[in-house]
C-alpha cells in the first residue's frame, strides 16, 4: 500500500471514530436531559426597561424578552450573591423557564461588567486593534 | 522490580482517572446555570473563556460551551471577541488533553503504541498533510478535538504542529458561529423546543 493511501486510511479511520462516537453521544444527550439542560432556558441581553418585579432585555436583533423576578431568584455579580439592584443598561444572563405568558421566570441572573469588552480586548488584541 | 515499575505509573494513571472522572461528573451534573453561578466572573468574555477551557479539558464534550457562545452572541456581544475568547479557552483545555495523551503513551499496550509510532512516522514524513487536516477539522467540525489531541499526544506528535493549525481552525469556527448565532439559535430552538 502506498504511503499516501496509508495516510488517507488513517485520517478516515480517525474521522469515522469521531463521527460514531459523537452520534452515540448525541443519542445519549437526547435520551437523557443533558442537551436540553445545556441548550435551553438561558437568555442574554441588555436591560432596557424595569417595571416593578419585571424587566425587559434586548438582544442583538432588537427583539425583547420580558423577565419576571420571583422570591427564589438569585442575583450574582462576580463571585458574590447580591441584592436586586438592576438598572437599565446592565447586561445580564438570565436562567429560567418560560411561563405560560412567555415571560422568563428568572432563577439565576448574573450581572456583567458593561466595560467587559474593553477590558478583555487588552488581554487578547494588540494595541492598534483595540477600539 | 515489578513493584517499582507499577509505582512509576501510578501518578500517570491517577491523573488520567482524575480527568476522566471530572468529565463524567460534568457530563452528568453540569448545567450552564450551575457553572455560571459557580464561575465568579463579571466579564461575559471571561465566562465563555472558562467554559470553553472546561469543555476543552473535559474529555469528549463534558461541557458543550458552543450553546452558551450562541446565547451570548445572540444577546449582542462582539462576535470576534467571543470567538477569540472561546478558541483561546478551548486550546488551553485541549493542551491538557494533549498532555494526558502524552502521559498515557507510556502506559498503553505495546501493539497500540507501535501503531501510534507508525502514524507519527508517516505524518512526519509528510509534514503538510496532518496540519492541514487539523485546520480543516477545527474550522468545520463542531465536534470535540479530543480524538485529535489525545491520539496525537499518544503518538508524541509535536505539540505546536497540532495546536497551531487546530487553534486557527477553531478560531474560524467559533467566530463564524458567533456571527451566525441568531440562525444557529433558531435551529436549536427548532430541535429542542
Amino acid at each position: 500500500m502506498s504511503k499516501k493511501k496509508k495516510i488517507i486510511y488513517v485520517l478516515l479511520a480517525l474521522l469515522t471514530a469521531v463521527l460514531v462516537f459523537h452520534a452515540g453521544m448525541f443519542i445519549i444527550g437526547m435520551k437523557t436531559d443533558y442537551l436540553e439542560r445545556w441548550a435551553g432556558h438561558q437568555y442574554f441581553g441588555e436591560i432596557v426597561k424595569i417595571d416593578g418585579e419585571n424587566f425587559s432585555i434586548r438582544n442583538q436583533g432588537d427583539s425583547q424578552r420580558e423577565v419576571r423576578i420571583t422570591e427564589k431568584t438569585v442575583f450574582k455579580k462576580g463571585p458574590d450573591t447580591v441584592d436586586n439592584n438592576l438598572r437599565p443598561g446592565d447586561r445580564v444572563i438570565v436562567f429560567g423557564r418560560l411561563d405560560g405568558g412567555g415571560k422568563i421566570e428568572a432563577e439565576l441572573i448574573r450581572i456583567f461588567d458593561p466595560n467587559d469588552r474593553t477590558k478583555w480586548q487588552k488581554l487578547f488584541l494588540p494595541p492598534f486593534q483595540r477600539q | 522490580m515489578e513493584k517499582k515499575k507499577i509505582l512509576k505509573y501510578v501518578p500517570r494513571i491517577a491523573l488520567i482517572l482524575f480527568f476522566l472522572s471530572l468529565s463524567f461528573y460534568l457530563f452528568i451534573f453540569s448545567s450552564p446555570e450551575k457553572l455560571t453561578s459557580f464561575i465568579g466572573v463579571e466579564n461575559a468574555y471571561a465566562l465563555i473563556f472558562i467554559l470553553a477551557f472546561l469543555g476543552g479539558m473535559s474529555t469528549f464534550n463534558g461541557v458543550p460551551y458552543h450553546l452558551v457562545l450562541i446565547t451570548l452572541a445572540t444577546g449582542g456581544l462582539d462576535p470576534f471577541m467571543l470567538g477569540l475568547s472561546t478558541a483561546a479557552g478551548v486550546m488551553l483545555g485541549d493542551s491538557v488533553s494533549y498532555y494526558l495523551g502524552y502521559q498515557g503513551s507510556a502506559i498503553i499496550p505495546g501493539t497500540l503504541n507501535n501503531i501510534f509510532q507508525k502514524v507519527r512516522g508517516l505524518a512526519l514524513r509528510h509534514p503538510k498533510v496532518l496540519p492541514l487536516f487539523f485546520f480543516l477539522y477545527g474550522a468545520i467540525s463542531p465536534f470535540s478535538n479530543d480524538f485529535i489531541v489525545i491520539s496525537m499526544g499518544m503518538a508524541r506528535y509535536p505539540y505546536w504542529r497540532v495546536m497551531v493549525p487546530l487553534g486557527l481552525g477553531n478560531l474560524v469556527f467559533n467566530i463564524s458561529l458567533a456571527y451566525f448565532a441568531t440562525e444557529a439559535y433558531q435551529l436549536l430552538e427548532g430541535i429542542f423546543f
